[in-house]
């Protein structure tokens, strides 16, 4: 593995070398999170010095890549034949919200049970379902802004907690009969004060979706 | 999201989100309990949820990141306590 100082800005912010201006900012914003004196993450691992340093790298990075124009540039002398799309393009296609990343399997045990998606908390977007959308990661990052724990949701609304994993991780294929996952979404947005009818339309949408991509 | 600017909200997140790790790694808190290998192994997770956490929560909450650590070692840790392992 090369050295954070060998490492071009994509690697240094962990960004995809086609990257949309969104998951640039994003990634811009988790390694600064990540190498910020505060952060515990790399307090053992780095000293104080070291972090700066690295912070300093990490906003020149997002200094290059934020801007279309330097962003080319860049990316010609990486060698990269074809530059990044430019970024009005780009931004003029929303993007729809990202499916739940699921752990990296990591670990020598087997795990009895399949083991659900890891919703990944995105650190860019707030409350609003982008483009209306109520999906399992929408309905995950409404409900820890709001402070609640999904047990506590289990034990107000009676459903197993097995079943809200796998609706926050947009599990489709394991989710209960649409009869039953209508009731419990309603449920579930009462519990959030969502609008009931809207959050199981939209959720159910997204589900036939999913459904019709995969036949 | 509004941000987060007081310790009880501060401490309130934080549960939430040490709790949904704990609630999306399955066994893995138990077998980390027993092979004292917890930290390491949900390394990942806590690193997501920290940096969430860092994210939300203002910079001007007294022991803003104290209060990450307290959640971390009482959901994970004592939430656990039933868990037979020789660590205690």
């Amino acid at each position: 593995m090369r050295s954070l100082a060998e490492q071009n800005y994509y690697e240094l912010i962990e960004a995809p070398l086609e990257g949309t201006p969104q998951q640039i900012e994003r990634a811009y914003r988790i390694a600064r999170a990540t190498y910020l004196p505060s952060s515990a993450a790399t307090y053992s691992l780095y000293s104080a010095e070291d972090c700066a340093a690295i912070l300093r790298r990490i906003e020149e990075a997002y200094a290059v890549l934020s801007d279309a124009r330097l962003r080319r540039e860049y990316d010609a002398r990486l060698g990269r034949t074809e530059p990044a799309t430019p970024a009005s393009v780009r931004e003029a296609r929303p993007e729809p919200p990202k499916p739940l990343e699921p752990v990296r399997e990591r670990r020598p045990e087997p795990v009895a049970a399949k083991r659900p998606a890891q919703a990944e908390l995105d650190v860019e977007n707030g409350f609003d379902p982008e483009n209306g959308v109520f999906d399992g990661e929408v309905l995950r990052r409404i409900r820890v802004s709001l402070g609640i724990e999904l047990e506590e949701i289990s034990t107000i609304t009676k459903i197993n907690d097995q079943h809200l994993r796998s609706i926050e991780g947009n599990q489709y294929e394991v989710l209960p009969a649409p009869v039953y996952l209508r009731g419990f979404l309603k449920q579930i947005a009462k519990c959030l004060s969502l609008d009931p009818a809207r959050v199981a339309d939209s959720y159910s949408n997204r589900m036939r979706e999913s459904a019709s991509r995969r036949d | 999201m509004e941000r987060v600017v007081t310790a009880e909200r501060a401490r309130r997140l934080a549960r939430v989100l040490i709790s949904d790790v704990a609630a999306y790694a399955g066994d893995q808190v138990r077998i980390g309990l027993e092979k004292d290998d917890l930290f390491e192994r949900l390394a990942g997770e806590i690193a997501r949820a920290r940096t969430w956490y860092l994210w939300q929560v203002d910079e001007g909450v007294a022991e803003r990141t104290r209060l990450f650590d307290f959640a971390l070692v009482d959901v994970l840790v004592y939430g656990h306590r039933r868990v037979q392992t020789h660590i205690w």
